[in-house]
């Protein structure tokens, strides 16, 4: 009897694990997510939209969760929150999981941008994370939330636009020694200054003579003393000419930044206070 | 010859008068009494008639004497007697041994009479210190050339001036273009539109100012306008004594050349300047006539200042209405090349300094 109620219970509680595990795979998270009542409903709504649209479009999941502390929920720092809600909740489109999440905590005013998956690391470079933050960290600091949000989802776009064209937005880093000062830069500067000497010597010797004829007599036509009876502008011809400037790929002696790889679920972060 | 010249004295003491130019009045050296322009205007008007009769009369006599040879006038003080020899154009002078102030009114009567006279406003210690002000703010003047020269002479002089009205009638045209760019990915797209640009048009001038008198240089004379022409008074002896004045030794088709040219430059200026809104105008054809108006004859009042430093005459002009101050100074060499190095060290410094920091 008791070897049955043992039994009993051990298939309780495996179901109940199932059902558990099963709630939280199914457990999905909005695009954008305010527990911090940042947002009206109908500013959420439409940023809600635009972020389905453009995740839908790049097949990589842009997503925002804004929560009151970040410590409520993971031991940890901001990056470790963002992660968490990332792969806890399933986000990122794709069999690598792609996507960017912009975690935000308002009691330390913490932020965290975090990129996933092949397509979401590609896209969403070292360099690309530091200009994305740059366009809506200066709304934030206004306290301009909508606005703020709105940048974030429109220049992830971008960027995905860019990574789709093979072109993600990346700092070129030359291999090349850096430049140093030296005698051709020592050359200029004295070139330079001889130039600024001499105008300025020709300025003062300019002051020591004063005595010179008149060429001009603006002084002496009277209020209304100009009368302009022909006033033709005639279009004659327009010429076209189109050339193509050099594109950066063909740039040798150097490389693009790209992405590092933090943590122990393949994505990358950039993170800061606001 | 006594009588062709007027000495302005003082109705209560005989003493001599000269005009203040702050008052506007004349006043007596001796007893400080001042008069007005017009009470003394009509106190020496048939004195000045006589005298300017009398000096038509010798003229048509033709009785020439050594003075005359020389391209001078001989006339006498009428109140020492002294002789004084004058250039021919000398209408106002002083006496070199009483120093009284002596009119010619014959040289300013008649068909040589000015319409107008801007008076004297500033005197003779404004005019010494606007020069030792000039002196200052001027790094590249030698230290010893302020600190070792003195005038040499300064004198007020009434400056016989043509003032040219007139009408220029401009025609120009000219090739314009407007250039924009388009950058669409990697390709820059240029579009070059020209133009074909034509201007007509008046422009009217009034009182151009050009120096009737050999003797004073132009480019002085240029260089301190402009004068207040509100200021403009009908012609009075009155207004000369205790300042020199000449007639004008060159006529007003003699002068015209120079305001003409200014006119001209000025009324095409204009006409480009309403040329706009292109990347690139160039003019391509320029018609500029003037029509001259009658000149008017005016004498404007001027102060010369003469100084010599290392064997060499300096000459000031001071506009004696506005107080503005002109004349060429000697430059040091040393100072010069002090200045330029000084500058060019300092700017090669910093620049390499901001250069070393940002490149490093």
């Amino acid at each position: 009897m008791k070897k049955k109620a043992l039994i009993s219970l051990l298939l309780l509680l495996s179901l109940l694990c199932c059902l558990t595990v099963s709630v939280h795979a199914e457990a999905r998270l909005d695009y954008v997510n305010d527990y911090a009542g940042l947002l009206s409903d109908y500013e959420r709504q439409s940023l809600s939209e635009e972020a389905a649209q453009l995740s839908e479009q790049y097949d990589c999941g842009v997503y925002i969760v804004i929560v009151g502390d970040y410590r409520e929920f993971v031991n940890g720092n901001i990056e470790t929150f963002t992660e968490e809600v990332f792969h806890s909740y399933g986000l990122g489109r794709g069999e690598s999981e792609n996507g960017v999440i912009l975690g935000m905590s308002m009691d330390d005013r913490d932020y965290d941008i975090y990129a996933h998956g092949d397509f979401g690391n590609y896209a969403f470079t070292d360099y690309g994370k530091e200009q994305l933050a740059d366009s809506f960290l200066d709304n934030f600091r206004r306290n301009d939330w909508a606005g703020g949000f709105r940048d974030f989802v429109e220049n992830s776009g971008e960027l995905m636009r860019r990574a789709r064209n093979g072109e993600p937005l990346d700092q070129w880093i030359s291999d090349e020694p850096e430049e140093h000062f030296g005698v051709i830069e020592l050359f200029i500067c004295l070139i330079v200054g001889l130039i600024t000497g001499g105008a300025t010597v020709s300025g003062m010797k300019k002051q020591m003579k004063t005595a010179v004829e008149q060429t001009r007599a603006s002084g002496y036509v009277p209020k209304g003393g100009v009368n302009l009876r022909v006033q033709s502008d005639q279009f004659v011809n327009r010429v076209v000419t189109s050339h193509r400037i050099r594109r950066e790929q063909n740039r040798s002696g150097g490389h693009y930044r790209g992405t590092t790889i933090s943590g122990s679920h393949g994505g990358s972060h950039h993170s800061g206070k606001f | 010859m006594a009588d062709q010249i007027s000495n302005y004295q003082c109705p209560s003491c005989t003493g001599p008068l000269h005009f203040d130019g702050k008052s506007g009045k004349l006043q007596c050296d001796y007893c400080g009494s001042s008069f007005s322009v017009q009470e003394i205007e009509a106190l020496y008007r048939e004195k000045d008639e006589a005298a300017a009769q009398a000096q038509a009369k010798e003229e048509q006599g033709g009785e020439s004497n050594w003075a005359q040879a020389q391209g001078l006038k001989a006339y006498n003080c009428p109140s020492c007697g002294a002789e004084l020899i004058c250039d021919e154009s000398t209408a106002a002078t002083s006496c070199p041994y009483c120093g009284n102030p002596s009119i010619v009114p014959g040289q300013l009567s008649d068909m040589l009479k000015p319409d107008y006279v801007i008076p004297f406003k500033l005197g003779k210690e404004e005019a010494k210190a606007a020069l030792k002000k000039y002196y200052q703010g001027k790094p590249l003047l030698p230290k010893a050339f302020s600190r070792e020269n003195h005038i040499e002479e300064i004198k007020g002089v009434y400056v016989p001036f043509w003032l040219y009205d007139g009408t220029a009638e401009a025609d120009m045209s000219f090739q314009a273009t407007r250039t924009t760019s388009v950058t669409l990915g990697d390709t820059v797209t240029t579009t070059t539109e020209y133009y074909n640009v034509h201007r007509a048009g008046t422009v009217r001038f009034e009182k151009i100012p050009v120096d009737a008198s050999k003797k004073m240089p132009d480019a002085h004379m240029d260089a301190i306008e402009p004068y207040d022409y509100d200021e403009l008074k009908p012609f009075s002896t009155a207004y000369l004594p205790g300042f020199l004045a000449d007639k004008y030794d060159q006529g007003p088709d003699a002068c015209s050349e120079r305001a003409e040219t200014r006119a001209q430059n000025t009324a095409a200026d204009l006409m480009a300047q309403t040329v706009g809104g292109y990347t690139s105008v160039s003019p391509t054809e320029k018609h500029v006539s003037v029509r001259r108006g009658k000149p008017i004859y005016a004498l404007l009042p001027v102060w010369m200042l003469s100084t010599r430093w290392a064997g060499k005459n300096y000459l000031f002009a001071m506009n004696g209405q506005t107080g503005k101050l002109i004349g060429d100074l000697p430059v040091s060499g040393g100072r010069a090349l002090a200045w330029f190095a000084g500058v060019s060290a300092g700017v090669t410094a910093v620049l390499s300094v901001l250069m070393a920091l940002f490149m490093n």
